[in-house]
């Protein structure tokens, strides 16, 4: 129960939200609700609608794992900025504090008629409407050679848990002279800004430890990245000849990823590194494949002011599985659509409030210790297609004094606290 | 002139503002004040701050739950005009209306801050 809201309720003299809810729906069974996927946006959207709807909905909230680590922030994690618990989150308040009711399980299927999911044990789940926030899956094929199984010897580290783990440990027992590749994802793929904040991180790990014969690659398949010039000035500054950022048109394309030699062979050379950190491809999480919302993208399409689906009006689709427009796959913008779902999902079934929507996104990354950068803009539906406000758009400069540049990474700190609480408490 | 309005004109020279451009904002700050706010309006938009405000002091972010209403007014509009600088909150109160500011600078003021 949130007293800070029941105050504002009382102060501003309204009713309170419970007595809002028709009489005809409180008096039969709940309305229910079910949210495939406990991340950025699956856990948002769950916790704002259980929490707004003061008890008037079933909510369920479908996880795979009983905790949950959060991609951003690991590369701080791997830089030795954080330890794993502070990047790992619990569902139990989800659970305590607004009755969600808590499902750790596998999500396997949707029947879209029957309005059921099934679980990987056979068990399903009713409901009234879905949301559906799984995050991404990969396309290992994607890159030549690399497979599911060759992620365990050469981490991709794109999802959270035991692929983080994995990259801690094979970063850690690196030695001096020993090299690390890396191979980006192509476009498009969560947090742009991520591949190259990990560089750094990995960069400063080395450089604590007094390395300096050892040295990261890329191998990039993209012409370019998000917040280049800032960070390849930071590796300048920081890690000067240790990173060096290979454009496709340089090494010509990746020919082949021998996981087990360690090897990456492209048109140009083969580069050799005790450490290969490939980062495959994306596409939409796995469910939203076999519930058939996704188009020819591999993503979800869905209307702009609400983020319902195209496909299927019971159903909205958050976070990184769906078509957000000009929003990046991140986090901030997982949380800001999974805000707008919750607000229709209640409108649907408790004829709630609707307001328009709009949504916000600001991605940080650090380069060094005190030195943070950030992108971000606020964006709207226009056309049905979620749209940067052009005027609102900023990005960090390039000749920031330090000082500011140590705020930004503060603000980052304060983000990952306020954003986990809106997720998780 | 207003208590709050004079208070305005004193901080917004400090801050180096033509008596115009302080002027200007002291009418709209009294213009906002006196705004109707829609409560459930101002709960989905605080929701919008959440992502980065919070409710216990930390690092990085300011609390601004139980900030006085005119301070939340005042620093949105010196964040729209420049003269106070931060590039994340100049996106975002340039995103907001007369409607919006009042609806969130009452909704944070009627929150304690350690609740
Ligand atoms: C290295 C790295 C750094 C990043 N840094 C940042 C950053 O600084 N800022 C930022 O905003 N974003 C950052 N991101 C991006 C951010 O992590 C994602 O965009 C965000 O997590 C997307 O949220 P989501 O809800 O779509 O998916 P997720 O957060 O991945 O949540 C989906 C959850 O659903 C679960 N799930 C999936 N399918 C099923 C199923 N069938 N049944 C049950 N459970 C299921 C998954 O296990 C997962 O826990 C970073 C990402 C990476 C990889
Ligand atoms: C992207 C993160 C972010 C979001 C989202 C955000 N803020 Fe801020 N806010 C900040 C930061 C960082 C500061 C401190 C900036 C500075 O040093 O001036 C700040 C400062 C403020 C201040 C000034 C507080 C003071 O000390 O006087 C107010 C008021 C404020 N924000 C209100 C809001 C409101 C209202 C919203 C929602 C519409 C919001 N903010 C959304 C990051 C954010």
């Amino acid at each position: 129960m949130n007293i800070t809201r029941r105050k504002f309720a009382q102060l501003m003299g309204a009713a309170s939200v419970a007595a809002a809810v028709p009489y005809s729906i409180r008096a039969q069974s709940k309305p229910s609700v079910v949210v495939v996927g406990g991340g950025a946006g699956g856990a948002t959207a769950a916790r704002l609608i259980a929490k707004d709807s003061d008890g008037a909905l079933d909510v369920t909230l479908v996880q795979d794992t009983p905790t949950y680590t959060s991609c951003f922030f690991s590369n701080l994690y791997l830089g030795g900025f954080r330890d794993f618990d502070s990047i790992t989150h619990s569902y139990d308040d989800l659970a305590n504090n607004y009755g969600i009711n808590v499902v750790t399980g596998l999500a396997t299927a949707v029947d879209r008629d029957a309005r059921t999911v099934t679980m990987a044990d056979g068990a399903s789940v009713g409901y009234d409407r879905l949301v559906i926030a799984p995050g991404i899956d990969f396309k290992f094929d994607s890159v030549p050679g690399y497979s599911e199984a060759d992620a365990e010897i050469a981490p991709h580290a794109w999802k959270g848990g035991s692929q983080t783990t994995l990259l801690k440990e094979k970063l850690d027992a690196l030695e001096d002279g020993q090299n690390i590749i890396m191979v980006p994802p192509p476009n498009p793929y969560r947090c742009p800004p991520g591949p190259y904040e990990r560089v750094s991180m990995m960069a400063h790990l080395l450089k604590s430890k007094g390395f300096t014969n050892s040295t990261i690659t890329v191998l990039d398949v993209k012409p370019k990245f998000s917040k280049q010039g800032l960070f390849q000035a930071g590796w300048e500054k920081y890690y000067p000849g240790m990173v060096e950022w290979i454009a496709p048109e340089v090494h010509g394309g990746i020919i082949n990823v021998d996981a087990k030699a360690g090897t990456v062979e492209t048109d140009l050379d083969t580069f050799e590194g005790a450490l290969l950190n490939i980062i495959p491809g994306q596409t939409a999480g796995d469910i939203a494949h076999a519930a058939g919302l996704t188009d020819d993208s591999g993503f979800c399409p869905i209307d702009a002011t609400s983020m319902r689906s195209t496909v299927d009006e019971n159903i909205f689709v958050v976070g990184d599985a769906c078509i957000a427009g000009h929003m990046p796959k991140s986090g901030f913008s997982a949380n800001s659509q999974g805000k707008v779902a919750a607000m229709n999902v209640r409108a649907d079934l408790l004829k709630s409030k609707v307001f328009p929507a709009k949504f916000s996104n600001t991605c940080w990354s650090l380069i060094a210790t005190e030195d943070g950068v950030k992108v971000g803009a606020q964006y709207e539906p226009i056309d049905g297609k979620i749209t940067a406000i052009e005027e609102s758009k900023f990005l960090s400069k390039g000749d920031e004094s330090a000082q500011d540049r140590l705020a930004t990474s503060m603000e980052a700190d304060g983000w990952y606290n306020a954003m986990t609480s809106a997720m998780f408490k | 002139m207003s208590l709050i309005k004079t208070m305005l004109l004193f901080s917004a020279l400090f801050l180096g503002m033509s008596s115009l451009v302080a002027d200007e904002l002291g009418d709209r700050l009294e213009k906002i004040m006196a705004v109707p706010v829609d409560q459930d309006y101002a709960e989905y938009l605080a929701e919008g701050c959440s992502s980065c405000h919070q409710s216990e002091q930390g690092t990085g972010t300011p609390v601004i739950e139980g900030m006085a209403k005119q301070r939340i007014i005042i620093s949105l509009l010196l964040y729209q005009n420049g003269s106070r600088i931060n590039a994340a909150m100049k996106s975002i109160a340039s995103s907001l209306g007369d409607e919006e500011i009042a609806s969130l600078a009452e909704y944070f003021s009627q929150m304690a801050e350690s609740e």
